[in-house]
């Protein structure tokens, strides 16, 4: 067989391959980057985001100006051929964001019921992707804990020990360069469980998280088994 | 510095990309003295973890033939298909590498000169001795980049000379040397098969 025919097929097999192998976790993350976008900052641009949507669904387009791209979202269906593969639940999600924005800047248009829309649909998703695992933790606290690591996949492959410590990085790099005590707050403190907002003390609070990172470790693998891993 | 002549020049002006040693172990090892890995014109190439495509595409600049690049990550290989689709010589392989049977079929019996492998897994040596056993004979390059770190964390001195030993028991080892300082705890090695 010729080179270029050789070529064609495997981009036309790896094309399909990858759409297979997608997960949603990749849109859990991308809500939860929206909603902390929404928190962190006064009214953020998000041609970026959009960006990053736009090639979750159609990750081989060349589109680069920003109207353009604006606009096709805009009238799109959000039926990917080669990219992520949407239900019709989370089409909806992702057209309620984009009318969420105007189409001059990319930025929202009314902040606050924006909030609380994009939070709720970060919820949802979460709810129906990870049902066990959110049990134990806040849905936002779970998104942030996924998007951090960078997958479902790699953080159900971790101990307990790391997940108790994830958002926590910098301390862990700063315990382990300079020697100082061993950081015992990642994104997990955050939840209302370990209690600290409440006043419970550090050792406490520690013994909470650890617990809770455990349980969680076992619920995020049962999670990942039945709603992401494709091996079976 | 090195550079090759680039396939897909954006502007007439620009005719060369800089190949960096401290995004790609094939050009770091280049760059401390191993010359006679540039691949030739002629080079059919089997390259296995090719992550997003960095260094492939500077094998698609050197060599006229084709690269089967092999990935096994959804977030890499998108990256890696789009720059087959601008260039004519690559052909992505979303599998893992560890999956023989697979990238057999999508060579279609294609013979290879060079046998690269940059993949830091623990079984990092067993996956480069069952893709030689199928695609290479005595006349491949095999060039392969070694993290010791993937494979222990003990003294990777030791780990070294452990695969080293693994090594010997399979190939020739032509060239064996360090990356430091553009990859710290990586080797390269320059097989041939016994
Ligand atoms: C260090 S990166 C390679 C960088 C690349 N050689 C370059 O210079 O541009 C290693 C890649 O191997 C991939 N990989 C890891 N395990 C693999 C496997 N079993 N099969 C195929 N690819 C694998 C990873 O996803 C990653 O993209």
């Amino acid at each position: 067989m010729k080179n270029d025919k050789i070529v064609e097929w495997n981009i036309l097999r790896s094309k399909e391959l990858v759409h297979e192998a997608l997960n949603k976790d990749k849109i859990i993350i991308f809500f939860t980057r929206i909603a902390e976008d929404l928190k962190r900052y006064q009214n953020p641009n998000f041609y970026g985001r959009l960006k990053e949507l736009y090639l979750l669904i159609y990750p081989y387009s060349n589109i680069q100006d920003p109207k353009i791209l604006y606009k096709d979202m805009k009238k799109s269906d959000f039926d990917s051929k080669d990219g992520l593969i949407l239900d019709d639940e989370e089409r909806g999600f992702v057209k309620k964001f984009i009318d969420f924005l105007d189409d001059e800047q990319c930025k929202i248009k009314n902040k606050r019921a924006a909030v609380e829309e994009i939070e709720e649909i970060q919820a949802k998703l979460v709810r129906k992707y990870l049902p066990n695992s959110s049990k134990l933790v806040e849905a936002y606290i779970l998104g942030k804990l996924i998007a951090s690591v960078g997958g479902i996949d790699r953080i159900s492959r971790m101990p307990s020990s790391t997940i108790q410590i994830i958002g926590a990085e910098k301390a862990l790099f700063r315990h382990m360069s300079k020697h100082t005590s061993c950081p015992k707050y990642g994104l997990i403190y955050d939840s209302v469980r370990i209690g600290i907002k409440k006043g419970v003390k550090p050792r406490e609070a520690g013994k909470r998280a650890r617990q809770l990172a455990n349980k969680l470790s076992l619920n995020l693998r049962v999670d990942y088994f039945r709603n992401f891993s494709k091996s079976q | 510095m090195v550079f090759t002549k680039d396939k897909t020049p954006r502007k007439p002006s620009k005719l060369y990309r800089e190949w960096n040693p401290l995004k790609s172990k094939w050009c770091a090892a280049i760059r401390k003295g191993i010359e006679e890995i540039i691949p030739p014109k002629d080079a059919v190439v089997l390259y296995l973890g090719a992550s997003t495509g960095t260094t492939v595409s500077h094998i698609s600049d050197l060599t006229d033939e084709i690269i089967f690049a092999v990935e096994n990550s959804a977030e890499m290989a998108i990256p890696l298909i789009r720059l087959a689709e601008k260039r004519r010589n690559i052909a992505p392989i979303f599998s893992d590498a560890r999956d023989i049977e697979y990238i057999k079929k999508a060579m279609f019996g294609k013979k290879i000169n060079i046998l690269f492998q940059d993949i830091p897994s623990r079984d990092q040596v067993e996956i480069l001795i069952k893709n030689s056993d199928e695609f290479a004979d005595k006349n491949t390059q095999i060039l392969f980049s070694l993290k010791t770190q993937s494979i222990s964390q003990q003294n990777p001195d030791r780990t070294y000379r452990e695969v080293t030993e693994k090594l010997k028991k399979h190939f020739l080892i032509l060239k064996n040397i360090s990356l430091d300082p553009f990859h710290r705890k990586h080797y390269f090695f320059v097989l041939s098969k016994i």
